[in-house]
């Protein structure tokens, strides 16, 4: 099966007047139709920064300085303004995590979704409401057609949540970049979200890449994980060998620290020390200085991609469970 | 379409009723007499050809004879003239009607000018930034560094030279609105720019980014209403500065011409007779004009507060 999406090399460059960092280094992955993959990692691991550069919305001074990113046979990272615009939205479209702030407060909800549709679609603006309609009943907002009428600030965090899903669903995307879209609500809410997108993405055939810090939540969407650290990727797979059999020591680390982990009474786990700021990342494996295997090799080389196709892992010494 | 027009029109004043702006207008009774008093002069100065007994721009009903008659009250009164007259003899009255319509015009325009230069240079600015932005707010600068009466006198003095008195009488309206107009242009340019800046870090135009909307419809329509409440009060205390601009060119003599008087020209014209004991002449236009433009400033120093949440706390 070919690839919807193949991100190969990417890398991102800030230029600082000390000289210039990389925040995201030598990312490749591949995304084929309707399949669903999660990036996790902490802040500041390039996980947003990934999501915009695929979209080739890198804000300056920031830019892609190496990579390919293909998707359906079209180099995003090449492609003029006018070819990304008719993809950006269209065929590709992104949530964000604030649901408060990614609606236009001044707008109507009617307003912001037919803008999108008529963006990208040749419709009339009664067939774009339609088409609203539609995707709001998707979402399972109530009360759909007085919704349009209403501004942002009337309506719940959930509820712009799904509006916002709504809005990137209006087009008939073939591929929704979420990030982090559930950190703003509450763990009730989140779980209906979450349900929510597992089953549009099924019904309408979506593939998904889901950003979060929260292994928890990626666990319950997503069929393959990407582990982020420092700007790299240090392990992927699918999301249940993941889960169940993690190897490198950060991924362990991040599902050790997950609450339901935790003994009753006890403390929870936590990774020991901070990631290091993107200027500041040592030589060798990024994640040695926190590690409590690591070894002298850890300090010098970096480790190379090893393992099978369902799961790799970039550390010179794994865990390993045999 | 003209289905839904007619259910939202009664929506919008049930929004507007309900608004925290109504709210803070009905309990607040200087705002509330102040836009009475701004409302009755609109008002009176569109009505004015129907409503004043006299055309003072009309000179050949102007009587030289009924030359500095006094209001009804003082002696030597006319019953003809409410309000006295003036010394070429026009009704006071009429001319205070007419001239406060020439000055609300020339203050709205010279703003609306203002207005569209300044937010259109400001989104830009502040939306593109670099270069053109440092470009764009250095020629602001410079534009600033010269007065607006500095910058109007010299136009004007150069216009009514070239041109020729007649032909000036009959454009100086035209010419004052351009003048104040590109003057003032900074003051907006500026606001607009700062607030796009703020705006524009938000996620929502980052979310419109991703849509792949075209810059000049994220600009125009996602950015631009988020600015508006800033430029409603500059609006207000803008069309106070411009009509005070105006009074005092004309009070220079650069101004609107005699015959076709805004208040500074009446100011002016009067203001010869003062000592002779023609008071009203010079001290009526004033009294206009003074209760014009605070009202106005009254106006938007409410208009500030309403539409600043954060005054709401102290």
């Amino acid at each position: 099966m070919t690839a919807l999406l193949s991100v190969r090399n990417l890398e991102v460059v800030f230029p600082l007047r000390t000289g210039t960092v990389t925040a995201i280094r030598d990312v490749s992955f591949d995304l084929s139709k309707g399949e669903r993959i999660g990036i996790v990692g902490e802040s500041g691991a390039g996980k947003s920064i990934s999501a915009f550069a695929i979209l080739n919305l890198i804000s300056k001074p920031r830019f892609l300085s190496k990579g390919r990113i293909e998707f359906d046979g079209v180099n995003l990272a090449e492609a003029d303004e006018d070819t990304l615009r008719s993809i950006r939205g269209n065929r590709i479209s992104m949530i964000f995590q604030d649901p408060m702030m990614t609606l236009n407060p001044v707008l109507t909800i009617g307003t912001q979704m037919e803008e999108t549709i008529l963006a990208h679609k040749s419709v009339s603006r009664s067939e774009a409401r339609k088409i609203a309609l539609d995707k709001l009943e998707a979402v399972r907002i109530p009360s759909a057609g007085s919704r349009l009428k209403q501004y942002p600030h009337q309506l719940s965090g959930g509820m712009r949540q799904r509006i916002v899903i709504a809005i990137a669903l209006s087009t008939n995307p073939q591929l929704i970049i979420a990030d982090e879209p559930t950190t703003a609500l509450d763990v009730t809410i989140q779980a209906e979200i979450l349900e929510l997108m597992l089953q549009l993405c099924n019904d309408f055939d979506v593939g998904l890449i889901l950003i979060s810090h929260d292994l928890g939540v990626v666990y319950q969407v997503t069929q393959r994980i990407l582990v982020m650290y420092a700007g790299s990727i240090i392990e992927r797979g699918m999301t249940s060998e993941i889960i169940d059999r993690p190897l490198h020591p950060y991924t362990r680390g991040l599902i050790d620290a997950l609450p339901e982990m935790a003994r009753s009474g006890a403390r929870l786990n936590q990774i020991p020390g901070v990631m290091p700021s993107l200027g500041t990342i040592p030589a060798g494996c990024p994640f040695h200085d926190r590690c409590q295997f690591a070894r002298d090799i850890c300090r010098t080389d970096f480790p190379e991609s090893r393992g099978r196709k369902q799961h790799s892992v970039s550390c010179h010494f794994p865990i390993s469970y045999d | 379409m003209t289905g839904t027009s007619l259910t939202i029109k009664p929506g919008v004043w049930q929004r507007l009723r309900h608004s925290a702006v109504y709210h803070s207008f009905v309990q607040n009774r200087v705002a509330m007499v102040s836009a009475a008093v701004v409302l009755a002069f609109v008002v009176a100065s569109i009505l004015s050809p129907v409503i004043a007994p006299y055309d003072p721009w009309d000179q050949t009903r102007i009587d030289i004879m009924d030359s500095e008659i006094p209001p009804i009250g003082s002696a030597g009164a006319d019953q003809r003239f409410l309000l006295g007259t003036d010394a070429m003899g026009r009704d006071m009255l009429s001319t205070l009607l007419y001239g406060t319509g020439i000055s609300i015009v020339i203050g709205v325009f010279a703003t609306v000018l203002q207005a569209a230069l300044g937010i259109s240079i400001g989104l830009i600015a502040g939306y593109f930034g670099g270069r053109l932005d440092s470009f764009l707010m250095r020629i602001a600068d410079i534009q600033l560094s010269f007065t607006t009466l500095m910058v109007a006198i010299i136009i004007l003095a150069l216009f009514q030279a070239t041109v020729g008195l007649s032909f000036y009488e009959d454009f100086a309206i035209v010419v004052i609105v351009l003048v104040i107009g590109i003057a003032e242009w900074p003051q907006y340019a500026r606001t607009v720019r700062a607030c796009v800046l703020a705006e524009k870090k938000k996620e929502y135009v980052d979310a419109a980014r991703v849509i792949g909307l075209k810059p000049a419809s994220i600009i125009y329509r996602h950015i631009l209403p988020n600015t508006f409440s800033p430029l409603i009060v500059i609006s207000t205390v803008q069309v106070a500065n411009a009509i005070i601009t105006e009074a005092s060119l004309s009070f220079l003599g650069l101004g609107m011409p005699v015959t076709k008087p805004s208040l500074g020209s009446m100011i002016r014209n009067g203001f010869e007779f003062i000592f002779s004991g023609s008071w009203w002449i010079t001290l009526l236009p004033a009294v206009v004009l003074i209760v014009l433009i605070l009202s106005i400033n009254l106006l938007g120093d409410w208009l500030r507060d309403a539409l600043n949440p954060k005054i709401y706390d102290s």
